[in-house]
């Protein structure tokens, strides 16, 4: 009999909310960890709150200021004894002066060193850095839009440009120029949104590709070795937010799978990188690949690696920063069928996607073979406007890209989510489409369909659903109730 | 009066023409003939002209949610006028879609506007929208400054529309 063995940490906190508060829960559980969370008021009735072995109330201005709130975080820390945190994504993922804090309070940071999250955080310098190694980076223009020539090196890279913050990714603090006089109101514009959402409105000018497709390779590295597993097709987005991932991409083959690996391995060993972390290329139709950033954090769509790589992410992620030694090899890395996940998100597709807020009045997740569900909803939950609107992840695997896409359309089927609006139908449209069937996933991909993404439902439906709306009416079951059998029979009679 | 069932906008007539175990319905000008009987506080076997579907549904005042066939519906049932509070109504109210914080206005007090001219610029759960005018008219009043924020269906600007 060989003694208990000892956790990797004696304690974890989580610094984060909703599925993937849970997500990184249920990985500590499974390896043993005891864990803490946490949580502000607004989300007292989460279930992230049992799943922990601890949890501790964070306060601010707002909710989200709480869950930024870098002072009070450690300092809960410090109180349970915790010996490392895991941060998630967005909050404090990517919080360089975060991890130096916890790192002066003898915790450590479940991710990649201060320095490291500094240099990939700002997106002029990695940019610099990455084309230095050799890799290479969409043309751009190098001045500041403040200097001489400006203008002029912005015309001479052609239009359409991308007008990017320095200190911006997933999506925000960019514009698209498609006009020479467009460019000095989309600078102020992206400047002042950087300003507010990133203390920092440096920004940087990028040739603008449409009808590419985006294309990230997770990496882990314990600061000596690195390893890939694979790419993820990340195309289906709107407005630079990604709405359905996938792996492997429809469009990478075993060659390229090689060489954008190999790229992406090259700039986690440059930056001695450990941990998790995405490197994001673009893909040109004419098959050449850009460097475009790398995240120094787990991905929302990291479950599609998982479920074709059959890897733990967040477990490896914290035998790292554990100081374990990467027990994994490249060439013991296989792909293995064909993952999909899916955002459901709180917003009105039909309706310019507007965010919705509402109460869940029930809800039912869905299951199944090759189904998984990363899913931060309860009963009784109250979705605001505080949050961003990702409800849940489905997330469908199959050994084929086609078994893949109909578990996962069925999994959307299954999933009821009522009391607040989704996403769900036009997520499963999207699915359903022959041109995504195809692969045909580039980013023009939602624009390009959106009226039949968008159709409206058959008539025989509506009715039907209708006709469910009309007797599930309280209204209408009081007045059926307070109807005497009489008057019914009588209804009937006089047809 | 019988209630407006209204989706995504378009208004659809439920007319109870017999009622009973199984009623029979008329939608939109066509029979139907429909049951729902409950199997757990929110979800049931709906029959559809001897047809049965398994339906989740749940009702939130005048919203109802409806699942079925893999669909979610959102149906609001508008009984009489009272009811009627998104979007613009009679009084020219511009309301808010949904909660959030007013991050430009770009109109003031007796501007003429055009219909679909923005008129300012909302922030919610981190996304920017934009406010159109429904109607072209003249801006009567402005109750919203940037930084303030607001609730769904709060009033942010009122435009009378021209004669």
């Amino acid at each position: 009999m060989s003694a208990v063995p000892q956790p990797l940490f004696p304690k974890v906190l989580v610094a984060n909310r909703g599925e993937i508060a849970r997500r990184v829960l249920r990985c500590l559980r499974a390896l043993g960890i005891p864990s803490a969370v946490v949580y502000h008021d607004a989300d007292r009735r989460s279930p992230a709150i049992a799943e922990a072995d601890e949890a501790v109330e964070v306060s601010g201005a707002s909710p989200t200021a709480a869950y930024l709130d870098v002072e009070q975080i450690v300092a809960a820390c410090v109180r349970l004894g915790v010996a490392a945190v895991h941060p998630g994504y967005g909050f404090l993922a990517e919080n360089a002066a975060f991890a130096r804090a916890l790192e002066d309070a003898g915790i450590t940071f479940i991710g990649p060193s201060a320095e490291v999250m500094e240099l990939m955080g700002d997106k002029i310098a990695a940019r610099q850095f990455v084309a230095e190694h050799g890799f290479p980076v969409p043309p751009s223009v190098e001045l500041a839009a403040t200097d001489a020539g400006f203008a002029q090196a912005a015309a001479d890279l052609g239009f359409p440009l991308v007008v990017k913050a320095s200190a911006g990714g997933g999506g925000k603090g960019m514009n698209i120029v498609r006009q020479a006089d467009e460019l000095g109101g989309a600078l102020r514009m992206a400047a002042s949104e950087a300003e507010r959402y990133f203390g920092d409105g440096r920004m940087y000018v990028e040739r603008y590709f449409t009808d590419i497709r985006h294309i990230e390779v997770q990496v882990l590295g314990d600061g000596e070795r690195a390893v890939h597993l694979g790419e993820r097709e990340c195309s289906v987005q709107r407005r630079f937010q990604k709405v359905v991932e996938e792996a492997p991409s429809p469009t990478v083959d075993d060659a390229m799978r090689t060489q954008l690996g190999e790229a992406a391995v090259g700039i986690a060993r440059a930056a001695a990188y450990q941990g998790a972390g995405t490197v994001e290329f673009l893909h040109t139709p004419e098959g050449e690949f850009f460097f475009l950033e790398m995240n120094t954090r787990i991905q929302v769509e990291h479950p599609v690696t998982e479920l074709v790589y059959g890897v733990d992410l967040v477990a490896e992620q914290v035998r790292i920063a554990a100081g374990q030694p990467l027990s994994l090899r490249q060439d013991e890395l296989r792909p293995s069928g064909h993952a999909i996940e899916c955002r459901l998100c709180a917003e009105d597709a039909a309706n310019g996607f507007l965010p919705e807020t509402g109460r869940i009045l029930h809800l039912k997740e869905a299951e199944g073979e090759g189904v998984r569900v990363d899913s931060g909803l309860h009963p009784g939950q109250e979705i605001t406007a505080a949050f961003d609107p990702l409800l849940a992840k489905v997330v469908a695997h199959g050994p084929t890209r086609q078994a893949a896409i109909d578990r996962c359309l069925g999994a959307l089927r299954d999933t009821v989510v009522l009391g607040v609006g989704t996403n769900a139908d036009y997520l499963a449209a999207i699915l359903a489409h022959p041109a995504f069937a195809q692969g045909a996933t580039d980013t023009g991909f939602l624009d390009r369909h959106q009226a039949e993404l968008l159709a409206a439902p058959p008539t025989d439906a509506v009715a039907k659903a209708l006709a469910a709306a009309h007797l599930a009416d309280r209204q209408t079951r009081l007045i059926d109730a307070a109807m005497p059998s009489l008057l019914a029979a009588m209804g009937a009679w006089t047809n | 009066m019988s209630p407006t069932h209204r989706i995504d906008g378009h208004d659809h007539r439920v007319l109870p023409r017999r009622r009973g175990a199984c009623q029979r319905l008329e939608i939109d000008g066509s029979p139907l003939e429909a049951s729902l009987r409950w199997t757990g506080d929110h979800e049931g076997i709906l029959t559809v002209n001897g047809r049965e579907h398994p339906v989740a549904a749940a009702q939130d005042g005048p919203m109802l949610f409806v699942h079925l066939e893999g669909r979610t519906w959102r149906i609001e049932c508008v009984r009489g006028f009272a009811d009627r509070s998104e979007g613009g109504g009679a009084d020219g109210g511009i309301r808010a879609p949904m909660p959030g914080v007013a991050v430009e206005i770009e109109v003031s007090v007796g501007d003429q506007v055009e219909a679909n001219q923005r008129l300012a610029l909302i922030e919610s759960m981190k996304m920017q929208t934009e406010i159109k005018a429904p109607v072209a008219g003249t801006v009567r009043a402005v109750r919203v400054a940037p930084g303030d924020s607001f609730e769904r269906g709060a009033v942010l600007i009122e435009v009378e529309g021209n004669p």
